[in-house]
């Protein structure tokens, strides 16, 4: 387990499962439509009269740091995510500023979900969310490979349907 | 993971068919507080299926009546503000303009009205056909059914007659209407609906026929002295008194801008309020717990046995010297979507609008039995909650017992959420940064959506912990001995 999680968050003596590393390279290219916005102010700074001129570097350099810091802050955040299937139930664990871990009882498991928007299809991942009766109960695995995302929906849902009583 | 509905057991031995009972006159309104029990119309000891019948022969026009306030409206503005304006268009052309379009809608509710047939089929499940230019054929799955509420909307209820509302787990035409039969048609549609859901086959007719027992009705005048009391309208009125000192000792008219948002959202919401939970009655029946509001649209809701997914006690700050609460559900299948808007909502979702603790506990009891919420031993926050919730710090608290876990929160209104081991989806913490820099976390027990919370705020996070594995574990062994669950529970896990 990384340093970025700490023992209330992620339990040990649980075989945690990580992420795929392509799961941040998927969300730096979706926080990359900055770049083009940073780029869209840097040149209407440049061409509005009257503005003095260090404003537009100014804005650019701000700009850049801004991105680097979010690939940094999203590097670190797509790292804490993992989940650990259990004997009775999944949890998931993620997030870095804001952590959040979710257990999720096989049992109340109604409906597991595979998906893969454009940019995960073309890095070959796939992202798995739990449904409960709950509508709140929030737990998603993104950037897991789609033989993995696939391996693990057969077995939740096998276990669910075993365990499955009540509401 | 969805797998087919079972078959409801026991619907196999035939005998004669139920009666189809024909649509009957409109009796006058018979008083909904003592539901007559037509004895000898209850007899499906048999034969699940049933004749296709149709609605009441009045409904057609009972659903074109309130359009007419829209058409005098209409006609209203489209003559400059004077309806009855006799040198204008005014009658010569309003009135039969009305009387066409209500014609006009009347005869399409006519078509539809043919259209519209319910019968109980093969396997024992409530079937609607309807629709005029496409048709539907809807299969209402019994052993998924969550409530049936009759309601009787203003007009309706001159004429005897009442809407049955069906709420069914899952999908989202899980909500069915029919509109309208006689008010006793529409309670015994009731009680066979939920005597079927139930899979009570066979059960003996005295006891679906015994009476209501009185748990709990509340005063008209304790109702308008707590809807003033909340919170949030109390302060409304506050800053309206306000506004309104200031108007008379300054002279300046500019506050009266405010007086409507000040003093007409609260009044609003107090009136509206006031008529859906007037008359406000908590019963018992064989079926379930039965609630009876109202004072223009009488509804009269159940909630079936073990159905409660969790339960939230209200005390707004200003009710406590009084001991009052307002005691709030979740079932699963009825706070969701509601197609009623906000109000409709709040009403549908209350157990008790307001009661002493002794009567609260006394209601509690029948939806969770066996639950005595206040000797449950809650732990309390420890001084470092005081950083991070600095008012409420003192109202939070979480404990749990065999059956239900429990947490509480917030200062102005408190909230006492109460939910069921075996209504427990999933469990989750949360810690935001400023909960780090304490050592502290948060849990949320997830249930079925409705107005009901159960967060316990702001505790050492090795505490949380602890409490999340064990109310987790709580929840799967509660759901081995389903202690909530009807006895007859479909096994079904979906909501």
């Amino acid at each position: 387990m990384n340093e970025t999680i700490d023992e209330t968050f992620a339990p040990a003596g649980v075989d945690w499962q990580q992420v795929s590393p392509k799961l941040t390279i998927a969300r730096w290219i979706s926080w990359s439509i900055f770049i083009p916005f940073v780029i869209a102010v840097v040149i209407l700074l440049v061409m509005i009269p009257g503005v003095p001129g260090f404003v537009a570097p100014l804005a650019g350099v701000v700009g850049v740091i801004a991105y680097l810091w979010g690939l940094w802050f999203i590097a670190r955040r797509t790292k804490s995510w993992a989940y650990a299937e259990r004997a009775d139930d999944l949890i998931v664990t993620r997030g870095f500023m804001f952590k959040r871990l979710v257990i999720v009882p096989y049992g109340r498991m109604q409906l597991v979900d595979v998906g893969a928007g454009p940019i995960d299809r073309y890095l070959g991942i796939a992202s798995l969310q739990l449904h409960t009766a709950a509508a709140t109960s929030d737990a998603v695995i993104p950037g897991l490979t789609p033989d993995v995302a696939g391996a693990l929906r057969d077995r939740l849902a096998q276990l669910g349907e075993e365990r499955a009583a009540g509401l | 993971m969805t797998e087919p509905a079972p078959e409801l057991p026991g619907w196999a031995e035939p005998t004669e068919p139920a009666e189809p009972t024909e649509p009957t006159e409109p009796t006058e309104p018979a008083e909904p507080a003592e539901p007559t029990e037509p004895a000898g119309q209850m007899q499906f000891t048999g034969d699940p299926a049933s004749e296709p019948q149709q609605l009441h022969p009045l409904s057609p026009l009972v659903s074109a009546v309130p359009v007419i306030p829209a058409l005098l409206l209409m006609s209203f503005f489209f003559n400059g503000g004077f309806l009855w304006d006799r040198d204008a268009v005014g009658i010569p052309i309003a009135a039969p303009a009305i009387i066409l379009i209500f014609l006009l809608i009347s005869g399409f509710r006519y078509v539809q009205w043919r259209r519209y047939t319910y019968w109980f089929d093969g396997s024992g499940d409530l079937r609607i056909d309807d629709g005029v230019l496409n048709r539907n054929e809807r299969k209402v799955q019994l052993s998924r059914l969550q409530a049936v509420d009759v309601e009787q909307p203003i007009i309706a209820r001159f004429l005897g007659l009442a809407v049955v509302r069906i709420d069914v787990a899952g999908g989202s035409e899980s909500k069915v209407a029919m509109a309208y039969l006689t008010l006793a048609q529409a309670d015994e549609m009731r009680r066979e609906l939920l005597a079927r859901s139930a899979g009570t086959h066979g059960y003996e007719e005295e006891s679906i026929a015994a009476p209501e027992e009185l748990i709990a009705s509340v005063r008209t005048s304790d109702l308008v002295i707590s809807l003033l009391l909340r919170t949030v309208t109390f302060g409304l009125l506050l800053l309206t008194a306000v506004v309104v000192f200031f108007i008379f000792t300054t002279e300046g008219a500019g506050g009266l801008v405010l007086l409507p948002v000040t003093g007409g959202i609260p009044l609003l919401l107090v009136v509206s309020e006031f008529m859906a939970l007037y008359g406000f009655t908590v019963a018992r029946a064989k079926d379930g717990v039965r609630l009876r509001r109202g004072l223009l649209q009488k509804t009269a809701q159940t909630v079936p046995h073990g159905r409660v997914a969790a339960v939230d006690i209200v005390e707004p700050l200003l009710w406590r010297r009084r001991g009052w609460v307002r005691i709030r559900l979740t079932v699963a299948g009825v706070a969701s979507g509601g197609d009623g808007g906000d109000q409709a909502s709040l009403a549908s979702t209350t157990l008790i609008p307001v009661a002493t603790h002794e009567l609260a506990e006394a209601v509690l009891a029948q939806v969770l039995p066996g639950v005595n919420v206040a000797e449950i031993e809650l732990t309390s926050a420890s001084k470092r909650a005081t950083w991070r919730a600095p008012i409420q710090h003192s109202q939070l608290a979480y404990g749990a017992n065999d059956l239900v876990f429990v947490t509480r929160r917030g200062f102005f209104t408190r909230h006492l959420s109460v939910v069921p081991h075996a209504r427990t989806q999933s469990v989750s913490l949360q810690q935001g940064p400023f909960q780090r820099a304490l050592g502290l976390s948060s849990l949320r027990v997830d249930v079925a959506p409705g107005p009901v919370v159960i967060e316990a705020l702001y505790f050492p996070k090795e505490q949380m912990r602890t409490v999340a594995d064990e109310q987790v574990v709580r929840a799967r062994l509660a759901r081995a001995t389903d202690w909530a669950s009807a006895p007859e529970e479909s096994p079904n896990h979906d909501a």
